[in-house]
C-alpha cells in the first residue's frame, strides 16, 4: 500500500471523526432548544422566539455534518461500512449495536426531517408522533459515539458527554413536568 | 418571581453562537484527531485485512518497507543481522 493511500485514508477517519462529534455537538443543541421552548428553560439566555429560531435553525447545522460523517465511514478502508448498512441496521460482522446504533438514528432522523419538511399537510398529533422520535434518535446517536468513538473513549471527552447528557435529561424531565401540569385535569373520579 | 432580560435578545447572534460552537468542535476534533489517529482504548477495533501476501520466492527485501497493519501504525521491514561466527558447536567422540 503507497504511502499516498495511506496518508488518503488517515483523511478520511479525520473527518469521520470530527464530523462524527461535531454533527453530535449540533444535534445536541437542537434537542436542547426544543426542550426548552414549552418551559422556557433558557428564558435567562434568550427570548422564546430566538429559541425557536435556533431550533429550526440546527438542522442547518447537524444535516451537513451528519451526512459527512456517513460518507467519511463509507469512504473508509478501515471501517468496512458499505452502502447496505445504512439500510440495514445491526448487520455488521463487528460493532453490531454499536454501528447499528448509528445507522438506527440516522434513519429516524430522516423520518423527523421528512416530518418536519411536510408538517403542514400532517395532522398535529401526526406531526408530534413523528417529531418526538427525535429523542430516539439523538439516544442512538449518543450510545453510538460512546460505545464505537474512537474519541468518545477518551476519559476526558466521554466525561464531557456525560455531563452535556445529564443535563440533556434535566431539561427532558422539565419539559415532561411542564407538560404534565399544563395537561387538563380530568378527573373521573 | 423577577423576570430579567434574557443574555442576548438577537436571534441572529444566538444562530452566530451555535455555528461558532460547532465549527470550533468541528475544528478541534479535527486538530485532535490528526495527532491522536489511533486509540488502542477504542472499543471498536474492524477486524485486520484477510488479504495475505504472495507466497512465492521474492528478491532481497529492500531495507525498509511500510506496511499497513493498524490505523496510524506502519512496521518497518528491517530486520537485525549479523556476520558474526555461529555459536554451535559439534559434540565429536
Amino acid at each position: 500500500m503507497s504511502l499516498d493511500v495511506l496518508q488518503a485514508g488517515e483523511t478520511v477517519w479525520i473527518v469521520a471523526r470530527s464530523t462524527g462529534v461535531a454533527s453530535l455537538v449540533a444535534l445536541t443543541l437542537s434537542l436542547l432548544s426544543g426542550m426548552a421552548l414549552r418551559p422556557k428553560s433558557l428564558g435567562w439566555l434568550s427570548t422564546n422566539r430566538a429559541i425557536s429560531e435556533l431550533h429550526s435553525y440546527s438542522t442547518v447545522l447537524f444535516l451537513p455534518l451528519g451526512v459527512a460523517h456517513v460518507i467519511a465511514i463509507l469512504l473508509d478502508p478501515y471501517a468496512k461500512v458499505g452502502l447496505l448498512d445504512l439500510v440495514i441496521p445491526f448487520a455488521m460482522p463487528y460493532g453490531t449495536l454499536a454501528i447499528g446504533l448509528g445507522t438506527l438514528s440516522v434513519q429516524l432522523l430522516v423520518v423527523v426531517l421528512i416530518a418536519a419538511w411536510s408538517r403542514t399537510r400532517l395532522g398535529r398529533g401526526q406531526w408530534l408522533a413523528f417529531h418526538r422520535l427525535s429523542y430516539l434518535a439523538f439516544a442512538a446517536a449518543f450510545l453510538h459515539g460512546i460505545l464505537s468513538g474512537t474519541d468518545l473513549a477518551y476519559p476526558w471527552l466521554a466525561g464531557t458527554a456525560w455531563v452535556v447528557a445529564a443535563i440533556l435529561v434535566l431539561f427532558g424531565l422539565r419539559r415532561i413536568a411542564h407538560a404534565l401540569r399544563a395537561r387538563p385535569l380530568t378527573a373521573t373520579g | 418571581m423577577s423576570s430579567r432580560s434574557p443574555l442576548i435578545r438577537s436571534a441572529v447572534l444566538l444562530r452566530a453562537i451555535a455555528t461558532a460552537a460547532t465549527l470550533t468542535s468541528l475544528a478541534s476534533m479535527s486538530a485532535f484527531a490528526a495527532t491522536h489517529v489511533q486509540n488502542s482504548a477504542a472499543p471498536l477495533q474492524p477486524p485486520a485485512s484477510t488479504t495475505t501476501a504472495p507466497t512465492t520466492a521474492s528478491p532481497t527485501p529492500a531495507p525498509t518497507s511500510r506496511s499497513a497493519t493498524t490505523r496510524g501504525t506502519t512496521v518497518t521491514g528491517r530486520v537485525a543481522t549479523t556476520t558474526a561466527a555461529p555459536r554451535t558447536k559439534t559434540h565429536s567422540s
